[in-house]
């Protein structure tokens, strides 16, 4: 089974269609926004939309954390893994 | 205002020439006798005529013989039976001088005697065009619009000194006004054939003629054609001519073509003539050209048939004297989930950065209609390029795009190019842009190691390999066809051998390969025979060996 890391790495390569990019390239704690890899707030809509619809989430846009779960990999995987848990209760 | 059209004709000695047949006159008296004749015929029934003709005399007779008795003219195409079928056309309704269709007959005679023609009343024309689907779309106009425009034909460029000579057919709008209605209305004389080839231009062409063509003509004149005499005219309209082509036509004929930017919808709308290339269009008289909301030429003329002004689909820049250039189709304008997004601003926004040489936006409806940019840069674009890598560096002009665009706007692919792809005529095909963004076939090499008969690729199973599309949505995997094709067409280019795939033995797949994995494949070649091995962290992924081509 892979990892929730990789399969997350997996969805924003293929989402955002990465061309130049694999899912390797990715490093957990790198930055996915500005600085790090470069992402823009469209490949946040479309990787939030990725996110829900694969993984089952809900993701609340007035959130004022969200940025923060946007911000790597590693932290996108606590936030879907939390929010599973939440819905499962 | 029909009397002007029509009136020269009308009044004419029957045996005053009104047309030419190859070498032989047709007279006014011929004319008016087949209108008549056809008149008779059509009398008996009503509802629209389908008029089509190979001869322009003959076509001339069948519209006034319809004029006369009230109905409809619809103009087709072409001539092919599926296509008349599928417009209307029918033996009951159809008028032609062909002997293979089924329907009225109309023909012009050499000679003929007729009196004057009854009054004629104003009556509709339609034409058909192709719809941007390519579906034949029928456009209708009043004979009073074509009749002012004819009208403002003779203001400009007075009556035509020699014979007419047309390369295209009097079945559209602008044949139809230049060829046949310009000449007859102010008694000249018109070819009734088409020439199709600039040979047969060269056999009829008299003294002061004026020719009658357009680009697809001007842009393939054979370099030994000569004319025996310069052309008063050489008029070209259906899309705007190379600089080349202008020039080419000026130093063969001695004669710098006028070109008409026109339409069917809106009927002629500007003339030039490109002393230097890109001139700007000069309005014809009567019509007022204004710009709207989007930037699109609009038009407002005796010609178009509406009281508002019509666009054109151009976007259009004013200058002071009132002329104007075009500056690409605003019909570029695509929809983008569901929101209008024209492409030459989008265009010109890209083109505003200073790292952009030039560019072309595509939208790509293979890819949920997203945008794709083609991007040449400039030696500063280059190398902030090769620095941050293109991914990167498209997000760069996204952001830069952002001040001026909407989110979508923004072109989501990108290609960083040293040319902007276009076909020989120098126009860029959308079809062509979009090929750019085709989902590859073959894997990105990133090192290749060759030894002899044996070569060792690394390879990124880049996302958008064209293999993952449908093998499972959820989790796609590199298909085993696949495998063996990039192993085959990879080993075809080591060694220029075909290993078609389909002759293979002791072919494995141990585990599926994913978009992003990176594998190393190696290629042993043993005669006619190729071993393959993919191997990932470690282990062999896949191996066999395929049969080539004797």
């Amino acid at each position: 089974m892979d990892r929730l890391e990789d399969r997350i790495r997996r969805l924003i390569v293929e989402t955002l269609n990465l061309e130049d990019i694999s899912a390797d390239d990715i490093g957990e704690d790198e930055q996915l926004f500005g600085e790090g890899l470069g992402l823009d707030s469209i490949d946040a809509l479309e990787i939030g939309i990725e996110i829900q619809k694969t993984f089952g989430v809900k993701i609340d846009s007035k959130d004022e954390n969200l940025a923060s779960y946007f911000s790597s990999v590693r932290e996108l995987a606590r936030f879907v893994s939390r929010q599973q848990q939440e819905q499962a209760v | 205002m029909m009397e002007a059209l029509w009136s020269f004709l009308s009044g004419a000695e029957n045996s005053t020439p009104v047309a030419c047949r190859g070498s032989r006159d047709l007279s006014a008296g011929a004319l008016r006798a087949a209108a008549l004749s056809l008149a008779e015929d059509l009398r008996k029934d009503e509802g629209a005529v389908f008029l089509y003709c190979e001869d322009a005399a003959n076509f001339t007779a069948g519209l006034i013989g319809a004029l006369i008795c009230g109905r409809d003219i619809l103009l087709p195409a072409h001539s092919a039976p599926a296509y008349l079928a599928e417009i209307g056309a029918k033996r009951q309704n159809l008028v032609s001088d062909l002997s293979t269709l089924d329907g009225m007959h109309v023909s012009v005679a050499e000679d003929g005697d007729a009196g004057a023609l009854p009054a004629i009343p104003d009556g509709r024309i339609g034409f058909f065009t192709s719809g941007t689907s390519g579906d034949p779309k029928l456009c209708m106009k009043a004979m009073t619009q074509l009749s002012a425009e004819v009208a403002v034909l003779g203001n400009l460029w007075g009556t035509p000194a020699g014979a007419v000579v047309g390369t295209v057919s009097h079945q559209h709008i602008y044949g139809l006004l230049f060829r046949v209605l310009w000449p007859l209305a102010s008694g000249s004389v018109f070819f009734s054939r088409i020439h199709e080839t600039w040979e047969s231009v060269a056999e009829s062409i008299g003294e002061h003629g004026t020719v009658i063509s357009s680009p697809a003509h001007l842009g393939r004149i054979p370099p030994e054609v000569r004319l025996r005499h310069k052309p008063a005219f050489i008029f070209s309209s259906g899309g705007p001519l190379t600089p080349q082509a202008a020039q080419g036509a000026l130093a063969q004929f001695g004669c710098l073509p006028t070109e008409v930017l026109g339409s069917t919808e809106t009927g002629g709308v500007a003339w030039r003539r490109q002393v230097e290339p890109g001139e700007a269009w000069t309005p014809l008289p009567r019509v007022e050209v204004s710009a709207d909301a989007d930037g699109a030429l609009t038009v407002l003329s005796p010609f178009t048939g509406a009281s508002v002004p019509v666009p054109m689909g151009d976007a259009v820049e004013f200058l002071e004297d009132g002329r104007f250039r075009l500056k690409g189709r605003l019909d570029r304008i695509v929809k983008v989930e569901g929101k209008r997004v024209s492409l030459p601003r989008v265009e010109e926004a890209l083109r505003a950065l200073p790292q952009v040489e030039d560019v072309a936006v595509t939208d790509l409806p293979d890819r949920g209609g997203a945008l794709g940019a083609i991007v040449v840069l400039t030696g500063e674009g280059q190398a902030a390029l090769s620095a941050c890598g293109s991914f990167r560096y498209s997000r760069d002009f996204r952001a830069a795009l952002r001040r001026r665009l909407e989110p979508m706007e923004l072109p989501r692919f990108w290609r960083f190019v040293d040319e902007v792809p276009q076909n020989s005529q120098g126009k860029r095909i959308a079809s062509v842009m979009r090929s750019l963004f085709r989902s590859p076939e073959l894997p990105q090499i990133e090192s290749e190691n060759r030894e002899g008969d044996k070569v060792e690729f690394d390879l990124l199973l880049q996302p958008d390999l064209r293999w993952f599309e449908g093998h499972f949505p959820d989790q796609p995997i590199l298909p085993g066809v696949a495998q063996l094709h990039i192993a085959s067409v990879l080993a075809e280019r080591v060694w220029g051998i075909e290993f078609p795939g389909h002759d293979m033995s002791r072919v494995k797949f141990r585990r599926v390969m994913q978009p992003g994995e990176r594998v190393s494949l190696s290629l042993v070649r043993r005669e006619r025979r190729l071993d393959f091995q993919y191997v990932s962290g470690g282990e062999i992924v896949a191996s066999g060996t395929v049969r080539g081509l004797e």
